[in-house]
């Protein structure tokens, strides 16, 4: 009877009790969907962004499953934009730009769907380098928890038509709605993407070595090294997770990439595009909460705890110094994105979680005297509520507004449990 | 509007000092309209706080005797955002002109918001970094202005408007309490207040410090300038320019009307018989990536015929092509004393078709329009030139100025770009938002400001806060219709 009202298919969900799965095919049977767990109070999981302590409950609840909303609706190609329901995964995005000599400027792995991106803000590898989800966002087509449609933005790179409420869903973790459409600006591939490895032994070596790479046109005559992407990998003890290296991607014409490779130093290992790619999916997977059931670190160490830092990027190493020999994170894997100041520490927290206090203090101490944030990108499933606690704006005053428009919006809570 | 009760303005002085209530006549009369001369409401009196401790009192004084404010930097805004209209003080933030920290290791600047854009680039410069939006008026206007409208600018193609450059902001908010939104990175933590908080015109609050993101200085800089016979060839440069995946720090379009303008008022020497002229500025790092980028968009260009190209040779040659280019508008004072400027965006695909429907409109009005404008953005800015004391003429013009917006919206585009919505284009927010959309951005007013003091009446149409929806087909704000005095 639930099905048919809703227009919906309804699955028992992977074998958990009483949880089920709900498959939309309309933007109308979506929007029933919505409106019937908020008419009824019921929780509903949407995407697969364990953010929230919903997503750790045991409490019944209904899973949304969006992946039929994956169609294009325009694609001005002469605008470099295209406008998508954002049940479409990565993979299927990529594919629509390439067949037009386009691509989406920000890489994620191929089932992530553009509406856990969006709503998760997730920075991508490149994003010291080309931004945030958010920046590449024109207009969204936002579904709210009594299930009104709302529209804001356009085909335009630039719009102050009242207020940004674009800015205010994007990386909202599904807590004011779902967006189900947006208009994402796309660029013109580079010619050639050639990526590399280099083997590390200290922090410091690394550090060094992204410094001249980044620095290198300082002289002049000389070609710059066109970084795309450039990820520090480094570990404080064999029993930690995570390995130590540099990953690094140069994008450029092909001409230009010869001349660079030829400036690298000979240690330096090129990889395969095949292998170049299970690097960033291994990346990306360890470093975001987007389908926490495949980070290789869950598998590989059991509990693996991760938390974020982002620093103003020529702050980090200053900050990691004054906090890594630390007891209360020993031992960790790091994984360092350079250019964007973002720091994912890995840790093995098994049964010791003592350390939660500590993150606490470190967020504190971000916020008051070094400018940064903090949050825990993935915990144990027994730490949901604390995980949420934590991810809070620092500030209590603005903390406390974000939560008043989160309970206006969705009075039930219906995504947040 | 009278002058506010004595005893009201007695806990203001208090607050700030004497020296720094104004409520005389003419005093209140210098604060009548900003940039947008479209448009007077003469406040009830100005406050000039010193220090987010003195704006939070002046609030408090506010919230609790319902009296509206609106913040105020330098008045160049164009869309009567910072005006009175429903009465009530302007809270004046020249004072508040502190540039507190540049920080070279963070890349960043906090600063007041009196604090005048082109004060921090100064500031900023022999640490080898600059603050990018750089809006015409950036000698003039302040940072609180700039984050109020989240203005854009000419270098905004390639480096972003405000909204991308404002890591972290303080706010007083309607009740007088000071909340902090934000830090030194671009991160976000919860809920992205920020970049809402940023265009809000200040209804919202007050904004009275930033931490901004300062870039480095581009070393190796290239402008030129191309001249077209046709406007639609012009156009579809633009379009090329961008398809291929080059982003000049710089791309602006000026038609015939205003390159015969700026000859006239800067003796600049652009070419009289050109249709359009196209100003382009690339920037790079590095010399070799300059020549990479000048060769391509050169190759790219060529197809399109360009009857002139003239390259800057020197530093003095680009800094005269974007005087012409900044002081265009000024110019046009040649011709009538007053200007009516819009500021919709449209996609790029729709320049060379959109131009054409605005030609035509002021053909049809018998208005004169001279369009300058950030063409690699879509961002148009259609001026209307008129005679204040001409009623006739008025008429026409706000005529025009409306049909240029219904084309700009009938292909997709947008109100604004960068000067806002404030009262000027608030009555056509029904035309681009839902009721629904609508009401959803009033819950949002609302949380940040229930007793509507904040810059009441800006930005969303009248009463559309209590669920109603403002559905004029022309322009029906009162300041508009009535009192003819308001124009």
């Amino acid at each position: 009877m639930l099905q048919q009202s809703l227009g919906a298919s309804l699955t028992t969900s992977g074998g958990k009790k009483n949880h089920y799965t709900l498959q939309p095919h309309t933007l109308e049977s979506l929007q029933n969907c919505v409106s019937f767990c908020h008419n009824n109070h019921l929780p509903l999981q949407v995407g697969d962004l364990p953010l929230s302590s919903l997503y750790f409950s045991e409490k019944p609840r209904l899973i949304l499953d969006v992946s039929s909303f994956n169609a294009v609706h325009h694609f001005p190609v002469d605008d470099l934009l295209i406008t998508v329901d954002t049940g479409m995964t990565a993979l299927e995005l990529q594919k629509e730009c390439e067949a037009q000599n386009l691509q989406y400027p920000l890489w994620f792995p191929d089932n992530w769907t553009q509406m856990d991106i969006l709503l998760s803000d997730q920075p991508s590898l490149e994003t010291g380098f080309l931004g945030y989800p958010r920046d590449t966002v024109t207009a969204t087509e936002w579904l709210s928890p009594d299930g009104g449609i709302s529209h804001y933005g356009g085909e335009v790179v630039k719009n102050v038509s009242g207020y940004d409420l674009n800015k205010c869903i994007l990386g909202s973790h599904y807590q004011l709605g779902l967006i189900t459409r947006a208009t994402l600006k796309l660029a013109v591939p580079p010619e050639a993407e050639h990526h590399y490895w280099l083997e590390i032994s200290s922090l410091e070596e690394g550090y060094g070595y992204y410094q001249s790479l980044s620095h290198a046109d300082k002289s002049e005559g000389t070609t710059p090294f066109s970084l795309k992407r450039c990820e520090l990998l480094f570990r404080n003890s064999h029993s930690s997770p995570g390995t130590n290296g540099l990953f690094f991607t140069l994008s450029d014409s092909l001409d230009s990439l010869e001349v660079q490779a030829k400036r690298l130093p000979g240690d330096v290992l090129k990889l395969s595009k095949a292998s170049a790619r299970k690097w960033m999916n291994t990346l990306m997977k360890q470093s975001s909460p987007i389908r926490r059931g495949e980070n290789p670190l869950s598998k590989t160490h059991e509990l693996t705890m991760t938390l974020e830092v982002c620093l103003p990027p020529l702050k980090v190493f200053k900050w990691l110094h004054s906090i890594v020999n630390r007891p209360e994170i020993k031992p960790f894997g790091l994984q360092w994105r350079m250019a964007a100041g973002l720091i994912y520490f890995h840790l093995s927290c098994l049964e010791d979680l003592s350390s939660f206090p500590f993150w606490f203090e470190q967020k504190e101490a971000l916020y008051k005297h070094w400018g940064g944030t903090l949050r825990m990108i993935q915990a144990p499933d027994s730490q949901g509520q604390l995980m949420s606690e934590l991810n809070q704006a620092p500030h209590p005053l603005t903390r406390q507004l974000m939560q008043q428009w989160v309970k206006t919006i969705d009075p039930h809570q219906i995504f947040t449990g | 509007m009278d002058v506010l009760e004595e005893a009201i303005l007695e806990q203001f002085r208090t607050a700030v000092g004497e020296r720094f209530v104004l409520s005389s006549p003419e005093e209140r009369l210098v604060y009548d309209c900003d940039g947008c001369v479209l448009l007077k409401a003469i406040p009830q009196a100005i406050v000039l706080p010193k220090t987010t401790e003195e704006v939070s009192a002046v609030v408090k004084i506010c919230h609790t005797h319902n009296i509206p404010f609106v913040a105020r930097g330098a008045g160049t805004g164009l869309s009567g955002g910072a005006l009175a209209t429903e009465g009530g003080i302007i809270i004046a933030l020249n004072r508040m002109d502190a540039i507190i920290e540049i920080d070279p290791v963070s890349r960043t600047a906090t600063v007041e918001v009196g604090v005048v854009n082109a004060w921090l680039n100064r500031e900023a410069r022999p640490y080898g970094l600059f603050y990018a939006p750089d809006p015409s008026s950036q000698s003039a206007c302040t940072l609180g202005g700039n984050i109020a409208e989240n203005a854009g600018g000419i270098h905004c193609l390639k480096y972003g408007v405000t909204v991308d450059h404002i890591l972290g902001l303080e706010l007083v908010l309607p009740d007088g309490d000071v909340l902090w939104v934000g830090s030194q990175t671009r991160r976000i933590d919860g809920l992205n207040f920020l970049g809402t908080i940023v265009g809000s015109e200040g209804t919202f609050g007050i904004v009275t410090r930033a931490v901004v993101q300062l870039l480095p200085i581009p070393v190796h800089i290239h402008t030129m300038l191309l001249a077209f016979d046709d406007t639609a060839a012009a156009c579809r440069c633009i379009s090329a320019i961008i398809q291929r995946g080059i982003i000049p720090a710089a791309l602006e379009f000026m038609d015939a009307f205003t390159v015969n303008a700026v000859n006239q008022a800067f003796s600049v020497g652009f070419p009289d018989s050109a249709e359009a002229v196209l100003l382009i500025e690339l920037d790079d790092k590095t010399s070799l990536g300059l020549e990479t980028s000048l060769e391509e968009l050169l190759s790219v260009v060529a197809p399109f015929k360009p009857s002139q190209t003239q390259h800057a040779k020197t530093e003095e040659e680009r800094v005269q092509l974007w005087k012409a280019r900044k002081g265009a508008v000024a110019a046009y004072g040649r011709y009538l004393p007053a200007f009516y400027l819009h500021d919709c965006v449209i996609p790029r695909r729709h320049l060379a078709t959109v131009l054409a429907q605005i030609i035509a409109i002021g053909q049809r009005h018998d208005v004169l329009i001279g369009n300058v404008f950030h063409a690699g953005d879509g961002n148009l800015h259609p001026n209307i030139l008129f005679d204040p004391d001409n009623q006739a003429m008025m008429t026409r013009v706000l005529k025009a100025g409306e049909e240029i917006l219904d084309a700009c919206l009938t292909v997709g585009g947008v109100l604004s770009g960068e000067h806002g919505i404030g009262i000027e284009k608030s009555a056509y927010m029904s035309r681009l938002f839902t009721p629904e959309d609508l009401a959803r951005m009033a819950g949002l007013k609302r949380l940040f400001d229930p007793k509507n003091l904040a810059n009441p009446e800006k930005i969303l149409p009248h009463r559309s806060s209590c669920g109603e929806n403002n559905t004029a087909t022309s322009i029906s704000h009162p300041l508009f219709t009535q009192h003819g005095a308001w124009i």
